[in-house]
């Protein structure tokens, strides 16, 4: 029976493995201080980078070399472009934080809130960077423009040039269409689809 | 939060922790990483430890709800098993080589079925009753007796291969 044949050496395997561990209330100190390697708290981390990256940003347009008037239009174009996103972020946020005190549960309930967590973060994830990163990329193309005219490298702002820049400005917000998708898939499209699968044959009642 | 009387329910219950992180980790390293972030997790969920469950079948769910969705294990791929030192000193009574040939069959087992077969074969092993096996998996006795069945199948599939 393989089961049984398996019984046995998986006994003495763990018996040996058991040896090497020990945990120590130093150790455990040390353990509690780490990080975690989750994916609730690294997608935590990873908000509150991009919260920190957004007000440097933002802070960056405050004291770029433009006049007042174009840096206060930057800023406030920026912020009001900002509010539609705030209860995203509110909600987000909350949906981590939540998530990140994990509850003592099986495991079929366990993934099934995880699934369903990460699908909920994706979809807006996604969804607010189609519309950020395109909207940075306008700034930059069009704050390069607007130094290269203030130092005078361009001396007029012809049609042609206005031309280019818009439509280096727009091939930029299309190219970022299948960018942000292909980044959004690289990062958590695999592990999703690990734990979506692991859910399904859970589920699967003969089989 | 009483340290101590985490790391007494942690001694005692140690080989429930290692056997996690031997089915689902290959390699050494990878071992004692998942083997951390299970302490981790198991003291962040200490407080809200009912009292009246079974010690062992909080440390199962936490220990394998933790393997499974670790994100840091779906990122690696998985590479050639690593067999500690320990394992090649073990007092058997077959000899030598039979005993690798005994841990390699293991491994190979192992690898072979998924991240929902590996709980429930572990549990199995552990000599867990199809209600427990449920109750940490989170499915109905009859579904643990219909999968294992299939892993049974699928074991001996590897055999004869």
């Amino acid at each position: 029976m393989e089961l049984d044949d398996l019984k046995n050496t998986w006994k003495q395997v763990t018996e040996a493995e058991n040896l090497q561990y020990e945990v120590s209330v130093t150790e455990l100190n040390r353990i509690i201080k780490q990080r975690s390697s989750s994916l609730t708290e690294k997608m935590l981390r990873s908000f509150y980078g991009e919260i920190g990256i957004l007000v440097l940003g933002i802070l960056a347009m405050g004291i770029s070399p433009f006049p007042w008037y174009f840096r206060l239009s930057m800023v406030s174009t920026f912020a009001l472009l900002l509010i539609p996103f705030l209860k995203p972020f509110a909600r987000f946020y909350h949906v981590l934080r939540n998530f990140s005190q994990l509850p003592v549960e099986d495991l079929h309930r366990t993934l099934h809130r995880q699934v369903e967590m990460l699908r909920q973060y994706l979809h807006w994830y996604r969804r607010m960077n189609l519309i950020l990163t395109p909207i940075a990329g306008f700034g930059v193309i069009w704050g390069l423009l607007y130094v290269y005219w203030l130092e005078q490298l361009i001396t007029k702002l012809s049609p042609t040039i206005l031309w280019v820049t818009f439509g280096l400005s727009v091939s930029y917000a299309l190219l970022c269409i299948p960018f942000v998708n292909w980044y959004i898939n690289k990062l958590y499209g695999h592990y999703l689809e690990k734990l979506s699968a692991c859910l399904e044959e859970l589920e699967e009642k003969n089989h | 939060m009483n340290e101590f009387e985490f790391l007494e329910i942690l001694r005692v219950n140690q080989g429930t922790l290692v056997k996690v992180c031997t089915m689902y980790c290959t390699d050494i390293e990878a071992r004692r990483d998942l083997y951390q972030e299970i302490v981790l997790q198991l003291w962040r969920s200490f407080p809200k430890f009912r009292k009246e469950a079974k010690v062992s079948t909080w440390i199962y769910q936490v220990a394998i709800n933790t393997a499974i969705t670790d994100y840091r294990r779906s990122r690696k791929q998985a590479g050639h098993v690593e067999i500690s030192e320990q394992l090649t000193q073990i007092p058997d009574t077959s000899s030598s080589a039979e005993w690798q040939e005994k841990v390699q069959w293991l491994y190979q087992a192992v690898g072979r079925l998924s991240d929902a077969e590996k709980a429930i074969v572990m549990l199995y092993l552990d000599e867990k009753s199809y209600d427990e096996i449920a109750e940490i998996v989170g499915i109905t006795p009859g579904n643990v007796r219909v999968k294992m069945h299939w892993i049974q199948e699928k074991l001996r599939k590897l055999k004869t291969d």
